[in-house]
């Protein structure tokens, strides 16, 4: 018996560790290749260990050439509003659905989850008609505008579930001591749902953050590009420099990662009870 | 004396958002694939009808969602079920399986155009220190280079998928796998019997999920491939995007993008019908 | 479920994240706001004889003295009115622009009336974007073209003729003939011609005589294979081959268009010929033929190589050979020790073939816009500027060793010989102005009458497309030439 367990355990740990390894090995790849020297890139032997360091990738990067800074300063002035929007409209609706006395309120439930499933690919022919139709081509509050339509959805789900779960007493008996409805909503409900908006929040960023056909579609010039464009652009016409790339990836990357690391428990167990309702 | 009922300006800012930027361009884009020089005209359908790589891009686009779909459920599920077990930095090791869904499409797919990269790429070094190859391989040579990028896709899925499916396999009751035990059952009758039944309805859902989003996927391929050597990868909406934005043919591309989302839809309510018959 | 959620309280990790989005957008603003950082050069610029080896900084900006001019502005006429000038182009690589920037604040110190805001667009995305731009009426006032975009800009009526400017700056430096023909047609200048970009072979010199056993560059198809061919190996005995021959693309790309286009142009080959569609050829299908030859000796993973990786691989010494434009020059120039051993020949030609050399005249198209908006002034003076022999150096480095000169007065300018770049590779460099002057050859201008609707290789890629068909196996050379002929004169009629 204590052998078949700890045959058990081993596997696991083993299996663990594999996946573990596939999971985090193009990170770390990445991590390092953005301190190699170009030409250990270019000229010898891959190696997981390097063999030189340079700092210049990072350097080139905030430079003149490259303008990290101007697409992530792009990126934030369009995840920060739309951020923002998306809040604020998922909060009220999702309140709406979980307490509101509203009339089809299971079919626009319904809709908003059937809009989840619609990807932005989808929705780039369309959405463009409507740029070029308030003459927003090449413009970032084109994006603002449109980015909401892809988070929307899923923080209206989430936001509801959350809400759902409150004691509906509280309320109750906030109500009876006269308060009106959006004194509850405000006073009450919001610090206790807290969290659950920060999630959205934070889920409404880093998509906004991570966007890319849209972006790509909508905006013309350098000067207007976010993030993953700049991002796709070095992977350039002319010139390739695949230790800045990898640089770029990492910085890239790391804002979305440390700004969601706190909340992954919180995300697991949101998506529990979704999962839990369905 | 009526009451005005407030509640409804609780969901009017969505709705308003929502007809603006989604049902209104829907419309438009749908009125717009019906016209060609001004005149209202089936023309762009049959253009669409008519062009080869309409064809050869959406049988396409079928192999690499199935794929998809296969190797993230099956992937995934078995993740899930490592996940359940009971290990030290279980939760630690659950919030990392997040990491390649937070990452975005464009550093998925630089990171892997970079390791799969013929001549300084890490992938074909290790494959020859394996001893699994004797020279360098190419990762998106036209006869695997959908392949390369279906296990992109997959690596970047199925953590996520996993953590569904986990969140699945925690609501199922402790009890019956007890009881399962005392009758003597074996752990793939366990399997069989308590834990696939229970979990269908996640899977289902999952599954349509997937299948929709991979079949609109876009962005890894286009940044991995671009379309692929000649057309190895070039899939229905890459197609799409470059009929629309690269030849410059809105309307065209405007049937094609029609087109797509009622695939979708047909996908959508085929699924429901099905699951909603075994059901019964 | 409600037992189990939290009941409100903001956790310390989030307050940190919060901290660090906060400072990270500190960082940011901070490092959007920095001033540029301007290098003066000196206001006499001697021509070493002594050749630098080293790289070219990729964060210098040059500032063009102003002491240099050669307009007067005489004090007594009031200040002219402000003008501001929207001025498209393609040439997005980050060092491009910064030097564009340089060269365009250049100008307005010296002209302080005249703003100029450049706007790069790629070259994938430039058609869709000026059919955009033209549909909203948003064109820029000028836009820096090739012949091809110049023809499709004369077919949507948005250019102006400047045949005025053209005999004025030819006058006063004197223009190659060859690369005035390629902004000419219908009786008028359509775009006013400022460099070129040229086509030649780069090849390592230590490869071919170690691996080849050849003393001298290959002059003819048979010469290249074989070299090709001998340099495919493995060079450190471990089993496993570590250099290529050459790469020649098969993306769906204007590379491959080019490429491809060159060896179909030496074999006496054409796409479009005056009026009609004459690729489907036997010349063409040899030389799909000799292309595919050479693609048995290219690296793995190029089947989905542009430019940038090819240009890497050469730099890098994994291939031996690779057809340029002479952007590459200042990436080949990083690699130190590698860098010696690149040398240039014209491109190989097979028996019976005609000395061709792929190359595109780069101009200034003025759009009617421009007319509208009453900055066709501004823009000429900004043209002259740029032609002037004492800026047209600065202009033409923005990319070392790729814009060549191509008037006479031009081909003297000092500031373009004292690029670093430029001098490293100097041989080289005379032998693109040579090419440039003797053998330039551009699809479309091969004919007797410029063919109108050669725009359609660049923004419909079937010449490409066959390219890959062939090389993927899809379809015989014979069928994915005849495929890619049929296409474009399917495309012809639509317009």
């Amino acid at each position: 018996m204590k052998i078949a367990n700890l045959f058990k355990i081993v596997i696991i740990y083993f299996l663990v560790i594999l996946t573990l390894v596939i999971l985090i090995f193009p990170y770390y790849w990445v991590f390092i290749s953005s301190f190699k020297s170009t030409i250990e890139i270019a000229t010898e032997e891959p190696r997981l260990i390097p063999r030189t360091f340079t700092l210049k990738h990072y350097e080139d990067l905030f430079g003149l050439t490259y303008k990290f800074h101007h697409y992530a300063l792009n990126s934030l002035i369009v995840s920060i509003p739309v951020t923002i929007i998306s809040i604020f409209i998922s909060t009220l609706a999702a309140y709406g659905l979980a307490r509101g006395r509203i009339k089809g309120k299971r079919a626009f439930s319904n809709a908003v989850l059937l809009s989840y499933l619609t990807e932005p690919s989808m929705l780039v022919v369309p959405l463009f008609f409507i740029i070029l139709l308030f003459g927003l081509y090449n413009n970032l509050l084109g994006l603002i505008l449109t980015y909401p339509i892809i988070t929307i959805p899923f923080c209206i789900w989430m936001l509801r579930e959350f809400f759902v779960s409150i004691p509906i007493e509280i309320e109750e008996a906030a109500l009876v001591d006269g308060a009106n409805r959006l004194h509850v909503l405000t006073k009450i409900v919001l610090p206790l749902a807290a969290p659950g908006i920060f999630t959205a929040g934070i889920w409404s960023f880093v998509t906004a953050w991570n966007e890319y056909i849209l972006a790509l579609a909508f905006i013309a010039g350098l000067e207007n590009w976010t993030l993953p464009l700049g991002l796709a652009s070095y992977v350039a016409v002319y010139d390739i420099d695949w230790g800045l790339v990898s640089a770029a990836c990492f910085l890239y990357g790391l804002p979305a990662l440390i700004v969601f690391a706190p909340l992954t428990k919180y995300f697991v167990k949101g998506l529990t009870l979704g999962a839990v309702k369905r | 004396m009526t009451k005005i009922n407030y509640d409804y300006l609780l969901i009017m800012p969505a709705i308003l958002w929502i007809a603006i930027f989604l049902i209104f361009p829907f419309f438009y884009v749908i009125i717009n694939s019906f016209i060609y020089k001004n005149n209202v005209t089936l023309n762009n359908y049959i253009t669409v009808f008519q062009t080869p790589r309409f064809y050869s891009s959406l049988y396409r686009t079928f192999l690499w969602t199935i794929g998809n779909v296969i190797f993230q459920l099956g992937l995934g599920l078995g993740l899930a079920i490592l996940l359940n077990q009971n290990f030290k930095g279980v939760s630690a090791v659950r919030s990392l399986m997040l990491i390649p869904w937070l990452s975005s499409n464009v550093i998925v797919a630089l990171q892997w155009k970079w390791i799969f990269h013929g001549t300084c790429g890490i992938a074909t070094k290790l494959l020859m220190d394996l001893g699994i190859t004797s020279s360098p391989i190419s990762f998106f040579a036209p006869n695997v280079a959908l392949l390369s990028c279906i296990i992109v896709n997959v690596w970047r899925w199925t953590p996520f998928t996993a953590l569904v499916f986990l969140a699945g396999l925690q609501v199922i009751p402790q009890h019956l796998y007890e009881s399962a035990l005392i009758d003597g059952a074996s752990v793939f009758q366990r399997f069989l019997k308590i834990t696939l039944p229970l979990l269908k309805p996640i899977i289902a859902v999952w599954a349509l999920i997937t299948f929709i989003r991979t079949f609109n996927g876009f962005e890894i391929v286009w940044i991995l491939t671009g379309g692929g050597p000649g057309e190895a990868t070039l899939l229905l909406p890459i197609h799409m995007y470059t009929t629309t934005f690269l030849l410059g043919r809105f309307n065209e591309g405007s049937a094609i993008s029609v087109l797509m989302t009622l695939m979708s839809t047909i996908f959508m309510i085929l699924y429901v019908r099905m699951a909603q018959r075994s059901e019964q | 479920m409600s037992g189990e959620k939290p009941k409100g309280k903001i956790s310390s990790s989030l307050i940190v994240a919060v901290v660090v989005i906060i400072v990270l957008l500190a960082a940011l603003v901070y490092y959007a706001t920095l001033p540029p950082k301007v290098e003066v050069v000196p206001t006499t610029v001697a021509i070493p004889t002594t050749i630098v080896t080293t790289a070219v900084p990729s964060t210098t900006v040059i500032t063009i003295p102003t002491t240099v001019t050669t307009v007067a502005v005489t004090p007594m006429t009031p200040t002219p009115e402000k003008k501001e000038i929207i001025f498209w182009h393609c040439e997005t690589p980050p060092l491009r622009v910064q030097r564009v920037e340089a060269v365009i604040r250049s100008f307005e110190r010296e002209y302080p009336w005249i703003k100029i805001k450049q706007v790069p667009i790629g070259w994938d995305a430039i058609y869709s974007k000026l059919d955009e731009a033209i549909k909203t009426g948003t064109q820029p006032d000028v836009i820096q073209t090739i012949p091809a975009l110049a023809l499709y800009l004369y077919h949507a009526e948005q250019l102006l003729e400047v045949d005025d400017l053209v005999k004025e700056i030819d006058g006063k430096y004197h223009y190659a003939k060859e690369q005035l023909k390629m902004h000419y047609w219908d009786g008028h200048y359509w775009s006013v011609p400022t460099e070129a970009i040229t086509l030649f072979l780069s090849y390592r010199e230590n490869y071919i005589k170690e691996y080849a056993g050849y003393d001298r560059p290959p002059k003819t198809w048979d010469e290249l294979l074989d070299m090709v061919k001998k340099c495919t190996r493995d060079i450190d005995g471990d089993g496993k081959i570590d250099i290529w021959g050459i790469n020649v693309p098969i993306t769906r790309s204007l590379a491959t268009d080019e490429w491809f286009w060159q060896q179909l142009a030496v074999n006496n080959g054409e796409v479009f010929l005056d009026t009609q569609v004459v690729l489907d050829s036997p010349q063409a299908v040899e030389a799909l033929k000799f292309y595919l030859e050479l693609r048995k000796y290219c690296p793995p993973g190029s089947e989905n190589w542009g430019w940038a990786e090819q240009n890497l691989a050469f730099a890098s010494g994994k291939i031996a050979f690779n057809f340029n434009f002479g952007g590459a020059l200042a990436t080949i120039a990083e690699y130190g020790e590698l860098a010696k051993y690149v040398k240039g020949c014209p491109v190989p030609i097979p028996k019976g073939g005609r000395r061709v050399a792929l190359s595109f005249g780069y101009g200034m198209g003025i759009l009617k816009k421009a007319e509208e908006r009453g900055t066709v002034d501004a823009v000429k003076t900004f043209i002259r500027y740029i032609m002037d022999p004492a800026n047209y150096g600065y202009w033409l480095n923005r990319q070392p060793g790729l814009f060549l000169p191509i008037t006479e007065e031009g081909e003297k300018s000092p500031s373009f010989w004292a690029d670093p770049v430029v001098m490293k590779f100097r041989p080289i460099v005379e032998l693109c102005i040579n090419e440039t002057r003797e053998h330039a050859g551009l699809w479309g201008f091969m004919g007797k009458e410029t063919s109108k609707m050669v725009y359609l290789i660049e923004s419909t890629h079937y010449l490409a497309e066959a390219v890959a068909k062939a090389a993927t196996g899809e379809m015989t050379p014979e069928q994915a030439i005849k495929w890619a002929a049929e296409q474009f004169r399917l495309e012809m009629l639509k317009h």
